[in-house]
């Protein structure tokens, strides 16, 4: 009986561990998710530069600077593709996202670099930002149920998924 | 003379409590208020303590001068100067400078940035960079140039179309020795960056901070406290049943 419970313990244990190990990565490098989204025909980056009066909406965005003053992207007619970053807890989390005539068409989780949180990356968290649209207060239009345990993972997808938005507004208006 | 006894001790008891009343109070209030006083990001430069935490880095710092700039690693954390660059868990492979930009390898990006260390934006596979970087170097044309394990690379003006070359008269970029100054003030920062004081104020609430003899001190003061308790009941009864007593004889 308590050799049962030992060896339960000491699986539930290698199997916290182990998944903890696998459950960072990357799961899909942003060439394959471009070729993935543009159907092996990727359109010439574009950049973007952060102009001065870009900074203050996309600080309401992320609740801080974004770092960099310039950023690329990929569009076709009225779609555009984005690889931004954010910090979960400590290291930045690298996600792909697409935007069809100002909605989320897909997010998907590319680069997970963090030891939690990584929950994020499956279809039951990311499909709910499909349709998502940008209110004028910069907020998602949608409710997005969050993941116990993966608070800042969330929060640092949907800062990225409304800055996707705003950025591609501020492309076709 | 048994409940004399016992109030001394309870006296001794409450003196010897009202210390770490005072501390565990004021510890405790303030990890109540962590967000109100910004403890977690408000961070410790006081070096006894970093000391007393034996915060250090694994390695010794690894500095390059480029241009007018110190560029620093400590272990994984890349400084430009005293500003501290994202940490993307990739291995710096230098830097060189053209006109008023910097270009910072790293194992599968580059990143790019102004005089004043703004990032302008980080460059990889995505951008055409080239992976597996090994060194980065530049030739007397200005020309960017990147090793990796098996080819060289040149770069066009923008830094995003690389072609495979050949070697030639390339300035790989180096580690050079920065004046001590430099290198005490960046592992102050360093240091510093490792020590929240959440974390301290946290760890003498619960005695921590003095290691395990903190914790049997805290312990001893858990003893103290319930003995206090017992103490100051018991004589509370005590004296009720004398003062019952004596109205009684009355």
């Amino acid at each position: 009986m308590i050799k049962t419970r030992k060896t339960l313990i000491v699986t539930a244990f290698l199997v916290v561990f182990v998944s903890s190990i696998f459950a960072k990565g990357t799961y899909q490098e942003p060439n394959d998710f471009l070729l993935d989204v543009f159907t092996g025909d990727i359109p010439q980056v574009k950049k973007i530069w952060i102009q001065k009066d870009l900074q203050e909406d996309i600080n309401s965005i992320l609740g801080h600077n974004l770092g960099v003053l310039r950023l690329s992207y990929w569009q076709r007619d009225n779609r555009t593709a984005w690889i931004l970053e954010e910090i979960g807890k400590t290291l930045p989390i690298t996600v792909g996202i697409v935007v069809n005539d100002n909605k989320i068409e897909r997010i998907n989780i590319l680069i997970f670099r963090e030891s939690r949180g990584w929950e994020v990356r499956y279809p039951f968290f990311t499909e709910q930002f499909t349709s998502a649209t940008l209110t004028s207060k910069y907020q998602l239009d949608k409710g997005i149920d969050g993941i116990s345990g993966a608070t800042l993972s969330v929060n640092a997808v949907k800062k990225l998924a409304a800055l996707a938005l705003f950025f591609h507004q501020q492309l076709v208006k | 003379m048994k409940l004399q006894l016992i109030n001394n001790w309870h006296k001794i008891l409450g003196m010897i409590a009202t210390i770490f009343i005072i501390v565990l109070s004021i510890t405790g209030f303030l990890l109540l208020h962590t967000d109100d006083f910004n403890l977690q990001d408000n961070l410790v430069a006081n070096e006894t303590l970093l000391n007393w935490y034996d915060i250090k880095p694994d390695q010794s710092p690894v500095t390059y001068k480029v241009g007018s700039k110190w560029i620093t690693v400590i272990d994984d954390q890349v400084y430009f100067e005293e500003q501290p660059l994202p940490n993307y868990n990739e291995t710096f492979h230098g830097a060189v400078n053209r006109d008023s930009f910097y270009v910072l390898a790293f194992e599968n990006s580059i990143d790019l940035l102004t005089e004043d260390g703004e990032r302008i934006e980080r460059l990889t596979n995505i951008h055409g960079v080239p992976q597996g970087i090994e060194s980065i170097g530049i030739n007397s044309d200005a020309g960017i140039y990147l090793k990796t394990s098996n080819n060289y690379f040149v770069s066009d003006l923008n830094l995003t179309n690389w072609q495979a070359t050949i070697q030639q008269d390339i300035r790989w970029s180096a580690r050079s020795e920065a004046p001590e100054s430099y290198i005490d003030q960046i592992m102050q920062l360093y240091r510093g960056s490792g020590l929240p004081m959440e974390r301290v104020i946290l760890d003498l609430h619960s005695g921590r901070i003095l290691g395990e003899l903190g914790i049997w001190l805290v312990d001893i003061v858990v003893i103290i406290f319930l003995a206090l308790s017992f103490t100051g009941w018991w004589s509370w009864f005590k004296r009720r049943a004398l003062q019952k007593e004596i109205d009684e004889d009355y």
